[in-house]
C-alpha cells in the first residue's frame, strides 16, 4: 500500500489518468491538433500522426518545443513535457539564390 | 503623369550635382574623387530624345557644363532683348544612355565582356528537367558556368551517405546545399550549432565566456504564429500573451544552464524572408559606445 502512495506522490501535476499526456501541435496557420500519448512513447509516433493528418511529408516539417527542434526518438519524459504543452509545427524555410 | 521638361536635366540637375561636388570637395579636400554619374539614370520618360551627333560615353558632362557657365558669364544681358521666342538656350544636353539590351548581348548572352546575370536559369530547361531534390539521381540542371565551377571544385556529386548527415538533417536538407538549390533552415540551424560549439571550445579554459547567442532560424516563424493580423493586439486574451511570453523566454534560454540571453553581447538571428537568408545581428546595449565609435559618418 505504501508503495502505491509513493507512486502517486511521484506523479507530476496534470498527469492524472496514468502515464498519458495531452499534447497540442500548433501549425503555422494557427490550427491546433490534440494528441494523447504515453510519456515514454517516442515522439516519432506523434509526428507521423500529425503529418498523415495534414497530408504532408515528414521531412517538410520541423517540430519545435520550447524553441528546440524535436527529434523522433525523444520522449515526453526526456523533454520534461507537461500536460497541455504545445509543440510548434513549422514548414521548412528555404533561402538563398541560385548561383 | 507629365513628362519631365528637358530643362530639368540641363539646368536643374547640374545645380544639385555641382552643389554636392563643392560640398564634398570642401569636406574631403583633394582626396575626394568625383563619382561616376553614368549610373544615375533619369527615368526613360524623362529622358530627352538622343541627338544623332551625341556621343554619350565619350562626353565630359562636367566640362561641358563649366564651358556653358563661362559662356553665360560673358553673355551681355543688356544688349539682349526680352524673350520673344519659344526657343531657350538651356546649355549642353545631358548625356544619354541606353539601358536596354544591346544586339551583341542578344547574340552572346554569356560572352566574356558582356553582363552575366547571376540568377539566370533558362525557364525551358527548368520545366523539362525533373527537380534534383525529388529524385536523388537526377542530373544537375543546365545552369550557368559558375555552377560547373562549383561542381568541379567543391561538390563531388557523389551519393550522400546516411552516416554523413548531421543529427537533424534529412537527406533532402543536405541536398539543399547542392548548387542550384535553396538552403534549408536545418542547415542554417546546424551551422549555428557548430558556431556555438566553437564559441564554447574557444572560451572553455578562459575566464571570458562565450558572448554570442545563436537563435535558431525558427524564432521569427514561431513568433509570427502568435501575431494575428485580424485581431487588435490589445484585445488578445491573457492566455495568448502568456504563450507568447513563454515562447520568448524559451528562445532566450536555449542553452540550458547557461546565462540569460540578456547577458550576451551579441545575438545572431538568421531569418528567411522573400527567398533569402538574412542574419540579424543584435548588439547589446552595453556595447553602444563601440557602435558609435565604429559607425560611419
Amino acid at each position: 500500500m505504501s508503495g502505491t502512495t509513493t507512486a502517486d506522490e511521484d506523479k507530476k501535476p496534470g498527469t492524472e489518468g496514468g502515464a498519458h499526456i495531452n499534447l497540442k501541435v500548433k501549425g503555422q496557420d494557427g490550427n491546433e491538433v490534440f494528441f494523447r500519448i504515453k510519456r515514454n512513447t517516442q515522439l516519432k509516433k506523434l509526428m507521423n500522426a500529425y503529418c498523415d493528418r495534414q497530408s504532408v511529408e515528414m521531412n517538410s516539417i520541423a517540430f519545435l518545443f520550447d524553441g528546440r527542434r524535436l527529434q523522433g526518438a525523444q520522449t515526453p519524459d526526456e523533454l520534461e513535457m507537461e500536460d497541455g504543452d504545445e509543440i510548434d509545427a513549422m514548414l521548412h524555410q528555404t533561402g538563398g539564390g541560385i548561383i | 503623369m507629365h513628362d519631365m521638361p528637358p530643362i530639368f536635366h540641363d539646368s536643374v540637375l547640374p545645380t544639385f550635382v555641382r552643389g554636392y561636388d563643392e560640398l564634398m570637395l570642401e569636406t574631403f579636400g583633394p582626396t575626394y574623387e568625383r563619382p561616376d554619374f553614368k549610373n544615375v539614370l533619369p527615368k526613360r520618360k524623362a529622358r530627352r530624345i538622343a541627338e544623332p551627333s551625341s556621343e554619350p560615353f565619350e562626353s565630359n558632362y562636367f566640362r561641358d557644363y563649366e564651358d556653358y557657365q563661362q559662356q553665360q558669364t560673358q553673355f551681355d544681358y543688356a544688349a539682349s532683348g526680352s524673350f520673344d521666342s519659344e526657343q531657350f538656350d538651356v546649355g549642353p544636353s545631358a548625356p544619354q544612355y541606353d539601358v536596354g539590351v544591346s544586339q551583341s548581348q542578344f547574340e552572346q548572352p554569356f560572352g566574356e565582356e558582356s553582363y552575366r546575370p547571376m540568377l539566370y536559369v533558362d525557364p525551358i530547361i527548368q520545366v523539362d528537367q525533373p527537380n534534383s531534390r525529388d529524385d536523388p539521381n537526377a542530373p544537375f540542371l543546365d545552369l550557368p558556368p559558375e555552377v560547373d565551377w562549383l561542381k568541379t571544385h567543391w561538390w563531388s556529386g557523389g551519393p550522400i551517405e546516411k552516416a554523413d548527415l548531421p543529427q537533424f538533417c534529412s537527406e533532402a536538407s543536405v541536398r539543399s546545399l547542392e548548387p542550384g538549390n535553396l538552403v534549408e533552415d536545418s542547415i542554417i540551424d546546424e551551422y549555428c550549432k557548430l558556431l556555438k560549439t566553437r564559441e564554447l571550445m574557444l572560451y572553455i579554459d578562459s575566464d571570458t565566456v562565450a558572448s554570442y547567442y545563436f537563435m535558431n532560424p525558427w524564432f521569427f516563424q514561431v513568433m509570427a504564429t502568435y501575431h494575428s493580423k485580424k485581431k487588435n493586439p490589445l484585445r488578445r486574451k491573457a492566455s495568448e500573451w502568456a504563450k507568447f511570453d513563454t515562447n520568448c523566454k524559451a528562445y532566450g534560454t536555449l542553452d540550458k544552464g547557461a546565462r540569460k540571453i540578456t547577458d550576451y553581447n551579441y545575438i545572431l538571428m538568421p531569418v528567411a524572408t522573400d527567398g533569402h537568408w538574412i542574419l540579424f545581428f543584435v548588439v547589446s546595449k552595453r556595447l553602444r559606445s563601440d557602435i558609435v565609435r565604429f559607425s560611419p559618418r
